[in-house]
């Protein structure tokens, strides 16, 4: 990114417009990726798209469905969000976390919708020089994202019940048709 | 009057949005207190809140004009 970025500062010739244009319209999709999806994400796509010269490390979180929660068996997790406020949430924590360590790169997406067991709700990827800093990286992006995005997850029970959760996990199971 | 935009939990005593009245003194926090008094079932989930106008978060304190598109963000359970 650092060097896409340098070089659609560089002084050009006239010659290497269309290139530059190539350049910016790369830069410029990379900077609106989103961060929520409806659909199914890829961990691995996310992997190789973080591999980097500079980066000696790469960290990996995948935040899985599981099928048990509290004693009770998951069927699936429907995820709602403010889809808005929650990309701009995260991009903001994407930028922080980049001001506060030099990552080659860094990215979080989270699913919306119907989410089935052992798969991926959310993915976390940072990769810097050292693992020190991705490690770190990591854990404060995911972290900082489950608290502060307008995300939440609707647990959908074996026993026909279903629980909106919250970060205290106190809320009270309710029955659904 | 104002629309109120609902998620998540709240839903469970709310639909997804509602028109409400307000007058010039109303702000975020007065609006939450009032929805309290009218639907206790969702006291403590209001309590724990947030507010969203133009997709930022705003103040407790910011007043709340008529017209105005208002989300109500409770604790966030993503991950």
């Amino acid at each position: 990114m650092v060097q896409r970025f340098l070089l659609f500062h560089h002084r050009v010739e006239a010659d290497y417009s269309c290139i530059l244009l190539v350049v910016s319209l790369i830069y410029s999709i990379e900077e609106n990726e989103m961060h929520i999806t409806e659909e199914n994400i890829d961990v691995i796509e996310y992997y190789n798209k973080a591999k980097d010269p500079r980066s000696g490390a790469i960290v990996m979180f995948s935040g899985d469905v599981r099928d048990l929660n509290k004693g009770q068996e998951v069927l699936y997790i429907d995820y709602e969000a403010y889809i808005p406020l929650a990309e701009k949430t995260i991009a903001k924590i994407l930028a922080e976390a980049n001001e506060k360590w030099d990552l080659q790169a860094s990215e979080c997406v989270h699913r919306v919708g119907k989410v089935g067991i052992c798969k991926t709700a959310v993915v976390v990827i940072t990769s810097s020089a050292h693992r020190k800093e991705a490690y770190a990286a990591n854990r404060y992006i995911i972290d900082r994202v489950k608290q502060e995005a307008p995300i939440w997850k609707h647990e959908f029970f074996a026993d026909g019940t279903s629980e909106w959760g919250t970060n205290c996990d106190c809320a009270e199971p309710h029955h659904h048709d | 009057m104002i629309k109120i935009n609902f998620f998540a939990g709240l839903k469970r005593t709310f639909p997804k949005s509602i028109e409400w009245e307000v007058n010039e003194n109303t702000s975020v926090n007065s609006l939450i207190e009032e929805l309290k008094s009218n639907f206790p079932d969702a006291e403590e989930l209001l309590t724990r809140s947030r507010a969203a106008i133009n997709e930022e978060f705003v103040e407790m304190a910011t007043l709340l004009k008529d017209g105005t598109e208002v989300f109500i963000i409770p604790p966030s359970s993503g991950g």
